[in-house]
């Protein structure tokens, strides 16, 4: 709770300081306000308080709380190079990436339904106007439109779901209606309707298939830090609410939907890789590979088993990782751009092994090799899958990630082609680099501490 | 090897630990130290083969655990506790054999590069010593999902030696080479998964009591084999072979057949059989004909070879399979003859890609119409080729006779037949292998003018190689002493097995 309070205050301040022109001290306040949180949000492990009914701080939402400000962490490091050239303001996208995390905080805590869209307006509604903030820029004006368009839309039909459930349990807390569900022996169609359509909102949120068609061009137009931030922040905080509503209050109806989420999982998984296959260009490959791996967090959420939280949490932290550091590298490389053909990596290798380093890291995590994070992370989805016997959806999770490692190793392997002209050495500030360190470092040995991992979301 | 009278210091998990650590630790050093990288490659390998040999005067052949044979030098830690997995690590008989033949093949390995500069050679020799640990991590792991993770590992350093500096076609080949393998390593993973649910745990021992039904068997059977079946390369899924060992650099080309491909076939024995044995009886005859296919196939396609380097990737293919059909009669012959044979085949390989990478060097081909009369200008060089020639053609007195004699043999005590077609790769071998001696080394030598004798470095890979071929073929009984009781204990296990079911 004092953590929101925080952050919210830490939104405003960074925004007042924009205001009176104090440039120099934006970053330093942003980033000590965020590890103030982060300790903040440390100190309420294991006190498991309820706040009005309407927020739980428990250990699961405090360990994705403490992810996602991590995240947040990370991508303001990266903006203080991003941005160096930058004249408009960029206090107000520091302020309204620290807004956004604040409704993405009330995504992983919230034990009302309202509470839970009000969490996703907050994390959504600064998020529009992220993606639109490269205002000369018309392919970022596009994503923003875009974004806001499916965004309101997917609201509105995640509003309606609520409402129907609402209408059936005359209560927004999550325990009454959990009750409801089980003390009840078939629930009405009028129920299971705004199941389903509280299930399409999500849909649209993680970019799972048929609700994902936004993510490509939203992705490739907003401005790469931006892009970054949907595709970790936005991401986690929508699989953490998402696991949080249906572990609690559908689990004993999963027969309405678990057969609906399996058919979703199963094809977001093929049709995400199998489309990542034919970008060319970077960004667009990783939104896509973004859909195909929102298909992967589906099957911890039908497993309902008790190593689903901690798989969510685990993969969600490696994918957040090795999506950081790859967009970091896009970053590095794409300058002024605002976007990066896939052959723009050739020869990369050649003057900046450190950038190569982390883009052949984050590539094989992202793809599943041993022994990176992402590799555990997929095991332990499959694990969970065997643990509730979902072997046919690991085999098509098996196929995907095969497919995966085609477009995952492309850019790697233009990095090493030594044909032509190498990009020149790439010389960023600390800070970037202290995030291409750790992207690399956790990417390599986030699985050391898997036991500790595994341990946070209880 | 002691004796059991004698009192010494047991193999202690400590030394289990370096040899895995060891090459890693030193490769990263090669990264910060590029200048003298080469150098350091070289100690790290030689200073790892005597950490193995002190391991080898440690080892006690007659220990016991009560737990698989003479296993010893055993870690084991929790890693992953939520998931049931150990950091579980050990040594018995066959996993010292093939930590041997790792360990005393990557200095020689190392000095075959010697005359060659790489760009970027810090990152090569890294690459080499961290393959170096992945496959001494592949041969000690006791824990099954720690020994996938170092069966895949193995995989990364070699798809980048092959991209990074490797022939023509090689993105092309490489990615090929690693699809393939990943493949079947990903149906291997979720049949290790799958076996984890079913004895609750990843640990060797608890799978090797497991008993399974007969049909899950058979699944669990064709999942490990498809994996073990690309890595050796077993016939019909053979086809990412020739190409990438043709297009590897001469060093990787040596891991790739000398070492990694008897992952495949030691995976078989530690793995497979033991776990699967009612499969494993049913589905033999099918093993044993995919890899006598795959003998007499390759054999045949390799008497047609022009390029050198494409031959000796097609006889890779015709022995390998002969030993894998040893493996699959599930005789102490047929273990004791893969064995043997697997070292062998290792040293020999190691010998003719030198060769190769000799030929590459002086003439910049590998075509051997391009060669021919060497043997006038360089006589010490190809008096040397010519033992390696023998032994590969598997003539008495060097270390492939004693080993394909032995499979033959276990092969014709199965059926008559299987020796009879295994046979011809002794045949054939010796067409190929002396078709090619003959037209590289004999004729006249306009093409070859001016070629030069064996340089220091190149004897000092050369040299060995020979020595380990006749000594190896000479006196054999070395592996033999130190496999035995592992091998008795793996028979007793599938016997076992096979009686307490049904």
């Amino acid at each position: 709770m004092y953590t929101l309070v925080l952050l919210s205050l830490l939104g405003f301040l960074v925004l007042f300081l924009g205001a009176f022109d104090q440039k120099k001290l934006l970053l330093p306040v942003a980033l000590t306000g965020l590890a103030a949180a982060f300790i903040l949000n440390a100190m309420d492990w294991g006190t498991n308080i309820t706040w009005y009914g309407m927020m739980n701080l428990d250990n699961y939402a405090i360990s994705f709380t403490g992810l996602i400000i991590f995240i947040v962490f990370m991508l303001l490091m990266i903006a203080t190079w991003h941005f160096r050239n930058e004249d408009s303001n960029v206090a107000d996208i520091y302020a309204l990436m620290i807004f956004s995390a604040v409704g993405a905080m009330l995504m992983t805590s919230f034990t009302s339904l309202v509470m839970l869209f009000i969490g996703i307006e907050i994390l959504s509604i600064p998020l529009y106007i992220m993606a639109g903030s490269r205002r000369m820029n018309l392919s970022s004006n596009e994503a923003s439109l875009k974004y806001f368009l499916m965004g309101a839309f997917s609201s509105g039909v995640l509003l309606f779901g609520i409402t129907l459930v609402f209408g059936v349990c005359n209560s927004f807390d999550l325990n009454v209606i959990s009750d409801y569900v089980n003390n009840t022996e078939s629930t009405p169609l009028i129920f299971n309707a705004g199941v389903m359509m509280i299930l399409i909102g999500f849909g649209f949120k993680i970019g799972a298939v048929p609700f994902h068609f936004w993510s490509p061009d939203v992705y490739q137009g907003a401005p790469t830090l931006i892009t970054a931030f949907m595709a970790t922040v936005v991401k986690t905080a929508a699989i953490a609410a998402f696991y949080r509503l249906f572990d609690t209050c559908f689990s004993g109806i999963d027969g309405v939907w678990y057969q609906i989420v399996w058919v979703i999982s199963v094809v977001t998984i093929l049709l995400g890789n199998i489309s990542a296959v034919m970008q060319n260009e970077a960004k667009r490959m990783l939104a896509w590979s973004g859909v195909a791996n929102a298909g992967y967090l589906l099957i911890p959420i039908m497993a309902l088993n008790e190593t689903s939280a901690s798989t969510l949490f685990y993969y969600s932290a490696a994918y957040s990782v090795a999506s950081i550091t790859a967009f970091a590298v896009i970053i590095a490389l794409s300058g002024v751009k605002n976007e990066l053909p896939v052959d723009q990596f050739k020869g990369l290798a050649k003057n900046n092994p450190l950038l190569t380093t982390a883009l052949v890291v984050s590539m094989f995590s992202l793809a599943g090799i041993p022994p990176l994070a992402g590799f555990f992370g997929k095991y332990m989805v499959f694990f969970t899958a065997f643990n509730s016997n979902l072997i046919v959806a690991v085999l098509f999770a098996i196929a995907g990630s095969l497919i995966g490692v085609y477009y995952y190793f492309r850019p790697v392997v233009y990095a090493f082609n030594n044909e032509g002209q190498a990009p020149e050495k790439i010389q960023a500030n600390v800070a970037f680099n202290l995030v291409i360190f750790s992207g690399i470092f956790l990417s390599l040995f986030l699985a050391i501490f898997q036991d500790f991992f595994n341990g946070l979301p209880g | 090897m002691q004796t059991p009278d004698t009192f010494t210091l047991p193999l202690t998990g400590m030394i289990t630990v370096a040899l895995l650590a060891f090459p890693f630790i030193s490769g990263l050093l090669c990264l910060f130290m590029p200048k003298q990288a080469k150098q350091v490659a070289l100690a790290s390998t030689l200073i790892q083969a005597v950490i193995t040999a002190y391991a080898i005067y440690l080892f006690d052949i007659n220990y016991r655990t009560g737990f698989l044979a003479n296993m010893q030098g055993i870690v084991e830690m929790p890693w992953i506790t939520q998931l049931g997995v150990k950091f579980f690590v050990g040594l018995d008989g066959i996993s010292m054999l093939m930590v041997i033949l790792t360990n005393f093949l990557l200095p020689l390995i190392v000095l075959s590069t010697w005359k060659r500069e790489f760009k970027q050679s810090s990152l090569f020799y890294f690459l080499m010593l961290f393959m170096q640990s992945a496959l001494v991590g592949v041969f000690i792991s006791l824990d099954a999902f720690l020994y996938y993770i170092f069966w895949e590992l193995a995989l990364i350093p070699i798809y980048f030696i092959v991209l990074i500096w490797g022939g023509e076609n090689r993105v092309r080949i490489t990615f090929k080479f690693f699809i393939y393998t990943l493949s079947g390593s990903l149906l291997m993973l979720a049949a290790i998964i799958w076996l984890y649910f079913q004895a609750g745990s990843f640990s060797i021992g608890d799978l090797y009591n497991l008993r399974l039904d007969p049909s899950s068997q058979r699944f669990i059977f064709w999942a490990f084999f498809a994996a073990y079946a690309i890595k050796i390369p077993l016939l019909p899924f053979h086809s990412w072979q020739p190409d990438t060992y043709t297009t590897a650099p001469n060093a990787g080309a040596m891991l790739l057949s000398g070492i990694m491909l008897k992952m495949g076939i030691y995976s078989i024995l530690r793995w497979i059989l033991p776990i699967t044995p009612h499969a494993v009886v049913a589905y033999a005859d099918v093993a044993i004909i995919m890899a006598i296919a795959g003998v007499v196939y390759a054999s045949w396609i390799a008497i047609g070879q022009k390029d050198f380097k494409r031959m000796i990737a097609w006889s890779s293919i015709a022995h390998v399979g002969l030993i894998t059909a040893g493996v699959f009669t599930l005789t102490q012959v047929g273990f004791q003859g893969a064995l043997v044979q697997m070292i062998a085949h290792g040293v020999n390989v190691i010998g003719l890609f030198f060769v190769a990478e000799i030929f590459l060097n002086r003439l910049n081909t590998t075509q051997m119409e391009n060669l021919g009369g060497i043997r006038q200008l360089a006589p010490v060089f190809a008096s040397t080729f010519m033992i390696i020639t023998f032994a590969s053609a598997a003539l008495p007195l060097t270390n492939s006779f004693v080993g394909e004699f032995l499979l033959l043999n276990a092969l014709y005590e199965t059926s008559y037949w299987y020796a009879a077609i295994g046979g011809l790769t002794v045949i054939l071998g010796a067409v190929y292998m002396l078709r090619a001696y003959k037209t590289t080394m004999l004729g006249d030598v306009q093409q070859v003018a001016g070629f030069a004798d064996l340089s220091l470095s190149e004897k000092m890979v050369l040299f060995p190689v020979v020595a380990l071929i006749v000594v190896l073929g000479v006196y054999p009984q070395f592996i033999f002493n130190l496999t035995d009781e592992s091998v008795k204990f793996l028979l007793f296990q599938i016997d076992q097995h096979l009686a307490t079911t049904l």
